[in-house]
């Protein structure tokens, strides 16, 4: 074996690829040749070093947040470029055959309205009450992404007290800070509900996360209500609370009109 | 329960169902931030960059083919985003000392070792982009040579021969910044 043909061994042996036949020809060589030992010892000091550098410390739930919220985003606008691709690919371009069209979509539309047997509106019924169980079901699933979409089920159903108790039990029990912030902003569509207000500003009293704090108090103080502007109040008298946190917190009963009281940090 | 390949997963994001994305993001996504944290040494640009791949992983989901392998080709997507946020940032040097991920103030007892990492973490950003990959794929993101070929899109022959004069420009440099800091 010649020093050209020891090379890529260092390399192999490096990653701890070597066969026994192949490592007993280097070590052969490495013993007469003191240029390739001494290139080995330099090589496996490098990548020893390079090893002992401390392993990075990842950000999970913040990577976790954003990408939720980017998938949520790019779900959306690939929905809505579905429906305007239909159109554009259906509507004709003419003035006079748009308005035709439209007057013959909508006489269309009232005489199937009208012709609607009363049985279809059952099947819809059952069709929502399966699309709320099966909801149901993944909100309960062990696994973080089946739950997320169990989250984005039950806001195509109708939100039963069934369907906002699971909501509110996944924002204050769910481990997982994505589960829970998806289902913060599930509920904040039905904040006019007196149940959704209660449940969202005990969540508020018992969460740590300042991600979460500051979405709980954004669906709270979205609905205007007394409970909810007193929930928002109540946490800013915890003297742990994030300073940023608790900054915002202040501008959002700013915004609502609501008068803070001078925060008590404890200190 | 079986888990599902991460290739069949990705084929089904590309088939429409991009909820799937989100399983194959809780497998890959802390590598994913660790490639991009040595690559770019900073920790701010590296939570970027992971949006960035799983967002191109769905923007260019069609050229994910039947016979594709999902890791190879996500990390060659990690890798042009990597790359190209070198060259916009006219990175490709020793970032601001501040902007480095050097993690808490080590234990007395730990400075000399903690320094030396840190001059090893230093002399790695000083590597040209194109030499660093090769090191962070290989030592970091333990890829064997073959599978680096593939993410590269050249031969292991080639792989072998950039890694080696990766280690040895990464060991002229060390050995330049050690003699600085001591002299």
């Amino acid at each position: 074996m010649n020093c050209e043909e020891a090379t890529p061994l260092l390399m192999d042996r490096l990653q701890g690829n070597v066969s026994p036949a192949d490592a007993e020809r280097l070590a052969a060589h490495l013993e007469f040749c003191a240029a390739c030992r001494e290139e080995a010892a330099a090589l496996m000091e490098t990548w020893t070093s390079l090893g002992e550098i401390d392993d990075a410390e990842v950000p999970h739930e913040r990577l976790r947040a954003r990408f939720h919220a980017a998938l949520a985003a790019y779900e959306a606008r690939e929905h809505s470029n579905w429906a305007q691709r239909l159109i554009e690919r259906w509507w004709p371009q003419q003035p006079a055959l748009q308005m035709g069209l439209a007057a013959a979509l909508a006489l269309i539309g009232v005489l199937i309205g009208q012709q609607l047997p009363s049985p279809v509106d059952a099947e819809v019924a059952a069709l929502r009450a399966e699309v709320r169980t099966v909801g149901l079901a993944l909100l309960d699933h062990q696994s973080a992404s089946e739950r997320l979409l169990g989250v984005q089920w039950s806001r195509r159903t109708a939100q039963t007290p069934e369907v906002v108790h699971a909501l509110l039990d996944r924002v204050r029990y769910d481990s997982n800070l994505s589960v829970r912030l998806a289902a913060v902003d599930a509920l904040r569509a039905e904040i006019g509900r007196a149940d959704v207000v209660d449940g969202l500003a005990m969540a508020l009293e018992q969460q740590e996360s300042p991600l979460l704090q500051v979405a709980l108090a954004d669906a709270l103080l979205s609905g205007g209500d007394a409970v909810a502007i007193e929930a928002v109040r109540g946490i800013l008298e915890r003297p742990d609370l994030d300073p940023t946190v608790r900054e915002y917190l202040q501008m959002g009963l700013d915004e609502v009109g609501a008068d803070t009281p001078p925060p008590n940090t404890g200190v | 329960m079986k888990e599902t390949h991460d290739s069949e997963l990705m084929r089904q994001v590309r088939d429409g169902r991009t909820a799937a994305l989100a399983t194959l993001f809780e497998r890959h996504h802390a590598r994913v931030y660790g490639y991009c944290l040595r690559m770019t040494g900073n920790r701010a640009a590296a939570e970027d960059l992971v949006q960035d791949v799983f967002m191109k992983m769905l923007k260019y989901k069609a050229t994910f083919k039947d016979d594709s392998e999902l890791v190879p080709w996500m990390y060659g997507i990690a890798r042009n985003a990597c790359l190209g946020h070198l060259r916009r940032r006219a990175l490709d040097r020793v970032p601001a000392a501040a902007e480095t991920h050097q993690a808490a103030e080590p234990a007395a007892d730990d400075v000399h070792d903690a320094r030396q990492n840190e001059l090893v973490r230093r002399a790695l950003l000083r590597l040209p982009a194109e030499r660093r990959e090769v090191l962070v794929l290989s030592r970091f993101e333990y890829k064997s040579y073959d599978e680096i070929a593939r993410v590269l899109d050249c031969s292991v022959g080639a792989v072998k021969v950039r890694v080696h004069r990766a280690m040895k420009q990464l060991r002229e440099i060390y050995l330049d910044m050690a003699g600085e800091v001591s002299a």
